[in-house]
């Protein structure tokens, strides 16, 4: 058995509908501030003008937005850990998350450079374009050494790049890694979940008997991970400790989750088993909770089957009717949702909950925050193709 | 830091191999036609799919129940699903939305050769898509070599996919005109190589071929992956992807009197899948070209992103 050391949380970082920032996320997840506004950056009419949690202007302008979502947060994240400009990188590395990396950029080389079928191209593209971008970038502009790896499990990618990074950590591989979960809104991922039906007419209702589907949102979400005893060694502020995680596939349907929630509850037993020496219980749940009929529902049916009893008593939340499907990013949002409840003793609230779903009977916290203590929290995501991935956090 | 060993080391039960310079085969002929969902893949997916289970029927008497949560699939994969993606980005610019299939939108995550493995064999575990350029399948393998010894599966199907089109390649081309990367290869191969991999103790044959140790990281300047890596044991050093010249003289001078293989100048640029289609010939490598003990693999991207494998075949 290879050697296992332990993983702290010690920083940070987000770019999303609510702003620049986790403070604004977190203040907008708390207060149960919807950001989602009818799509500005393309003629959305076609589809029913949806909502969706579009990053608000204000980044650098020379960038493309993935790469300057991803490097933003990464500073914040950065900053906050306290790790110095002259941090040793050699043990230093990234896992990013991302369904589409840099797929904008990338499908105007297309247009530039693939339809002109009977001529060479012509259009230079000055340094490679696709899944791996972003982390490149990010490796690149921090001169990092250790493992660079990109996931992509669709909208589970956040959750399972957490997963990998922190194992990263615990076999020796690196004693600092960036977990990045990074996503851009575009008319590509807009037209395909409308065709799939699967965006909501009205509001994301996650849980509520009448939701009728999901909105999509984008940004981006770092945390950075050490190994524990060097965190500890150079002052660092432990934020949470990563306990165990785990990855599944449904082994059903290429986009309907299991009805059974076998899936995902195979990710959270997963998780559970590896935390080792883990009591079973956990006070808080970031859900996946797009707001779909099924997922919901899968999601709800998967709890309840792990947690028994106590599923009743554990808050569930999601926070995709405040920012959005974020969809790569999304695991990492969340995530940095549940270190702050951690952290914070605040349980944010599953807005625009107003009818129960007698199949959905989880306390989902509607409507309004919660104060309480909390010391173990499970975050869970789901993807097309049936991945599932689960994270188990607690207070260091 | 130098390689991380695998205690127990991972052991190659069984390969699939795909590996095609023709483009006329669509997804439906490359899989058998009785096989459950080929209609709706991709040629990405399908190519993965078939090499899986090529793999799972050369292992002979495995047991997979449906929701297995023994067993995983881990793949790396550089250029992933990016065909459906071109395909659907191109009818998005030229048809009414409505007229857009569905279908097709499933086929544009990098995970789909994943899912349809998953539920053509009813695999319920670890289920990771490593989609980090050339060095993808490497980093894949070395993932599921780790999560075995571990224990947290005890077989995982991994390994490299690259289905490359026409349009992908007419990209390839424009990265090419720039001037610090025309070093890159031509054209891009398309292949799939996917290993049944299990824990080494005891599961497999002690003859298999087995992953004792790996190392993954970020390596612009291709400075310390080799010169780390060497250990006195290796007697073959099989580079899987394209790298600029005077860094192929270095590697080359590096390795010192070791077999120095390059890929790519016998089988073409194969992307992700080069790596792992060395962990499913291993044996031929060290039978074919070396007497010495260990086989040292590296993948590397274009950008950097490296990872080696130390194989005992």
């Amino acid at each position: 058995m290879l050697s296992r050391k332990r993983v702290v949380v010690t920083g940070l970082g987000a770019v999303s509908a609510a702003g620049r920032g986790v403070g604004p996320f977190w203040r907008a997840c708390v207060e149960g501030q919807s950001m989602l506004r009818p799509i500005s950056r393309f003629d959305a009419n076609e589809y029913g003008s949806p909502p969706a949690g579009e990053v608000p202007p204000g980044g650098n302008a020379s960038e493309n937005a993935v790469a300057e979502y991803t490097l933003d947060a990464v500073r914040e994240a950065i900053l906050q850990s306290g790790l110095s400009a002259d941090m040793d990188t050699s043990s230093m590395g990234i896992v990013l998350g991302t369904c589409l990396g840099e797929a904008e950029a990338a499908f105007e080389c297309l247009r530039a450079n693939a339809s002109e079928t009977s001529r060479p191209a012509q259009r230079p593209v000055n340094r490679p374009l696709g899944f791996a971008s972003p982390t490149e970038r990010v490796a690149e502009a921090f001169g990092l050494s250790g493992p660079a790896l990109t996931l992509s499990s669709a909208c589970a990618s956040g959750t399972s790049a957490m997963g990998v990074a922190a194992d990263c950590i615990r076999r020796g591989e690196a004693s600092t890694m960036l977990v990045c979960g990074v996503e851009m809104l575009s008319r590509f991922v807009v037209s395909g979940f409308w065709l799939l039906r699967a965006l909501t007419s009205t509001v994301v209702r996650p849980f509520d008997r009448r939701r009728d589907g999901l909105a999509l949102g984008e940004g981006a979400g770092v945390l950075v991970l050490e190994e524990r005893d060097r965190a500890l060694r150079r002052g660092a502020t432990a934020l949470a400790e990563v306990l165990g995680s785990a990855s599944s596939g449904d082994a059903h349907h290429m986009t309907g989750p299991s009805p059974t929630g076998d899936g995902l509850v195979r990710a959270i037993e997963g998780a559970l088993r590896d935390a080792r020496d883990f009591p079973g219980k956990v006070d808080f749940i970031s859900a996946h909770g797009t707001g779909t009929r099924y997922n919901d529902l899968m999601e709800t049916i998967a709890i309840k089957r792990v947690f028994r009893e106590d599923a009743h008593g554990i808050p569930v939340v999601s926070i995709k009717p405040v920012v959005g499907h974020t969809l790569g990013a999304a695991g990492a949002l969340d995530a940095i949702v549940s270190v702050k409840v951690l952290r914070e003793g605040v349980v944010p609230p599953t807005i625009n909950y107003g009818e129960p779903d007698p199949e959905c009977d989880l306390d989902y916290v509607p409507n309004c925050a919660r104060s309480q203590p909390v010391r173990r929290v499970l975050s869970c995501s789901s993807a097309f193709a049936g991945n599932n991935s689960a994270v188990l956090m607690a207070t260091p | 830091m130098s390689l991380i060993a695998l205690d127990p080391p991972a052991a190659v039960v069984s390969c699939g191999l795909i590996a095609t310079r023709a483009s006329s085969t669509d997804a439906v002929t490359i899989l058998d036609r009785s096989h459950s969902g080929s209609r709706r893949m991709d040629r990405y997916a399908a190519l993965g799919c078939a090499a899986a289970s090529a793999a799972l029927e050369n292992a002979g008497e495995v047991r997979l129940e449906q929701g297995d949560p023994d067993w995983g699939v881990v793949l790396g994969s550089s250029l992933g699903c990016w065909a459906s993606n071109a395909e659907f980005l191109v009818d998005l610019d030229d048809r009414p939305t409505p007229e857009l299939s569905p279908g097709l939108f499933v086929r544009t995550v990098a995970n789909a050769v994943n899912g349809e493995i998953c539920i053509a064999h009813g695999i319920g575990g670890i289920n990771h898509t490593v989609v980090s350029g050339w060095a993808a399948g490497a980093e894949a393998v070395a993932e599921a070599a780790a999560l075995l010894a571990e224990g947290r599966a005890r077989w995982i199907l991994t390994g490299g996919v690259e289905s490359p089109d026409d349009s992908l390649r007419r990209v390839h081309a424009a990265v090419r005109l720039t001037e610090d990367l025309r070093w890159l290869p031509e054209t891009l191969e398309e292949a799939a190589a996917i290993c049944l991999v299990t824990t080494g103790n005891s599961l497999a044959p002690a003859d298999r071929t087995r992953i004792l140790a790996y190392r993954r990281g970020h390596d612009p300047q291709g400075r310390w992956l080799l010169s780390t890596a060497l250990e006195p044991s290796v007697g073959t050093v099989v580079v899987t992807n394209s790298i600029p010249p005077e860094l192929l003289r270095s590697w080359r001078e590096q390795a010192g009197n070791r077999r120095f293989v390059y890929l790519p100048a016998e089988s073409g640029e194969l992307g992700a899948a080069g790596a792992p289609l060395v962990l499913a010939t291993a044996s031929r490598f060290k039978g074919g070209l070396s007497s010495a003990d260990r086989i040292l693999v590296i993948a590397r991207g274009i950008e950097g992103g490296t990872a080696a494998l130390l194989l005992d075949a």
